[in-house]
């Protein structure tokens, strides 16, 4: 449970870190990091003008820029697969997670033997197993996805049940004291107490299903982000594999994004004792 | 003729009776007494509080009273028959409203109706209603982060009668607020009290308030929980904040604070 709070506390911590301060705007703020990425980029548009640092060492943002408009229809091709894919493994490891957290946090079995299990599980490096999976479930999508998934599914399953075991004791107790059965105090406080634990897990989810997905195609694939990057690498063309690693990251925020905006949505009252 | 009498001897019988309460933690000689040995017989309507220092065992011995947790030894009987277990007719009040979050003060309200399963709809204007008398009915659907301190204690008070309770068991319900808002609650307790006069089993550690509010104040001494005295509280009904300043109360208050101080 440890490494599970901890994550925990770590998005918690990310979040407050971007909270503007006492007269700050969230918007004033997020002027601020705007202006500091372009003189970043300036800088380093520049630097490479001055020092004629060679495309294949370090490409300018301009020269990026210009790949990406230039051959956008060879980006949506191999972006299509990756999204796809990232997609489908974090869609299975929000319902295996929430399924499984469920089973662990109901059943003595579940928290007996499979919870010992799952934390033992927590150490080993899921892209470890990458090859493995290749090996099992051929060349075709079915293996990427099932990477994404094992990659994204631990952190839905450790938050979900911090989520569904953190009740207060004064409320336990009301639900022994009323609760008709199991059932009851399962659907009416604990499921909808730990959305916001399930929703801070999908964040981190959605984020390791890409990792999951590209990893996969760096070890075998035809297609997507991933095999577009080592192609590029192969071709020595790195503004090429730095205009796929945008793509990429683009694709990353937008996900996050919607993960985020459905979180705030769906979990529409204030977390108590937060921090 | 006998069965006339029959339900007036049923009346004079103690609501609650505990007969050698104990309770420890653990076991062999690690065991931690938390109450030891109570003896207490609660008249039915009677305002009654386990007055003690903090940590004491007191919440224990109400979580017990509440059926919410087993007696080590002893026996606690409610209206002559032997617990078990959590019963429905007893309203629970914590130091902490602990209000759901996700849901409104109304639904809050209703939440031990929808837990027991039974018809929501049944109990939405005797939700109201308490809201009206607690003063929050214009908060209904208001989430409780939006409610004070004290407003969403009114609330946690209107969920422990939602189920017409003939026992109030309130665990230092007011220690969390500040003591203006405190004593607001007090008279306002009062108030609702006298409406309709069910048993209150009123945890505090606070002497001025066990003696205002109650017929009877139990002192409770350190943990191990044993009673220390049981005293009759002679102040007229109903009571006013202006009797916190007579003579009489100011014994009393002495009496206690001694009581308490061995």
């Amino acid at each position: 449970m440890a490494a599970a709070s901890g994550r925990f506390v770590y998005l918690r911590l990310m979040g407050r870190a971007l909270k503007p301060q006492r007269g700050e705007s969230w918007f004033a703020n997020a002027a601020w990091a705007l202006a500091l990425f372009i003189v970043v980029l300036a800088g380093w548009q520049l630097a490479v003008r001055l020092f004629r640092i060679p495309d294949i060492i370090l490409p300018s943002p301009s020269d990026i820029a210009e790949y990406l408009i230039r051959r956008d229809q060879l980006f949506v091709k191999h972006l299509w697969p990756t999204l796809v894919q990232t997609i489908e493994g974090f869609a299975l490891a929000v319902i295996g997670g929430v399924t499984l957290a469920i089973i662990v946090s109901l059943s003595a079995f579940g928290r007996r033997a499979i919870m010992p299990l799952l934390v033992v599980a927590q150490i080993v490096p899921k892209i470890a197993v990458a090859p493995l999976f290749m090996l099992w479930f051929g060349l075709g999508d079915l293996a990427r996805v099932l990477i994404a998934f094992t990659v994204a599914f631990f952190p839905m399953v450790i938050n979900t049940i911090s989520g569904l075991n953190s009740i207060s004791h004064e409320v336990q107790l009301l639900g022994r004291a009323f609760a008709r059965g199991r059932w009851e105090f399962f659907t009416k406080i604990q499921l909808p107490h730990a959305l916001p634990y399930i929703f801070d897990g999908m964040k981190v989810s959605i984020t390791l299903a890409i990792i999951g997905v590209i990893v996969a195609e760096f070890v075998s694939s035809q297609r997507g982000l991933g095999y577009l990057i080592m192609f590029a690498n192969g071709q020595l063309d790195t503004t090429m594999m730095m205009a796929a690693i945008v793509v990429l990251s683009v694709m990353g925020l937008a996900l996050y994004a919607i993960v985020a905006v459905l979180a705030r949505a769906i979990v529409y009252w204030r977390i108590p004792n937060e921090g | 003729m006998l069965n006339e009498r029959a339900p007036i001897a049923l009346e004079l019988r103690p609501e609650i009776q505990l007969a050698g309460v104990s309770k420890s933690y653990g076991e062999g000689r690690d065991a931690i007494k938390a109450v030891d040995q109570i003896d207490l017989e609660i008249g039915h309507n009677q305002f009654i509080s386990l007055l003690g220092p903090s940590g004491c065992g007191k919440s224990t011995l109400m979580l017990m009273i509440a059926g919410l947790v087993v007696p080590s030894g002893g026996v606690i009987s409610i209206k002559g028959r032997e617990i078990d277990g959590p019963l429905r007719t007893n309203g629970i009040v914590f130091q902490n409203p602990v209000l759901l979050p996700w849901r409104i003060v109304l639904d809050n309200v209703l939440l031990p109706i929808e837990l027991m399963g039974e018809n929501v709809n049944k109990y939405r204007a005797h939700a109201y209603e308490l809201l009206e008398i607690a003063g929050i009915a214009d908060y209904a659907n208001r989430l409780p982060h939006e409610l004070s301190g004290g407003m969403r204690q009114r609330a946690g008070i209107c969920r422990a009668l939602i189920q017409h309770p003939t026992l109030l068991l309130m665990d230092e319900p007011f220690s969390a607020l500040d003591a203006i808002t405190r004593d607001e609650m007090n008279m306002e307790l009062l108030r609702l009290w006298e409406r309709d006069r069910k048993t209150v089993v009123f945890i505090t550690h606070s002497i001025s308030e066990a003696i205002f509010l109650s017929d009877r104040v139990v002192v409770i001494s350190k943990r191990p929980a044993r009673v220390v005295e049981d005293i009759v509280v002679p102040l007229p009904r109903p009571r006013a904040v202006e009797m916190q300043e007579t003579p009489q109360f100011a014994q009393l208050r002495g009496r206690v604070r001694k009581l308490i101080e061995h």
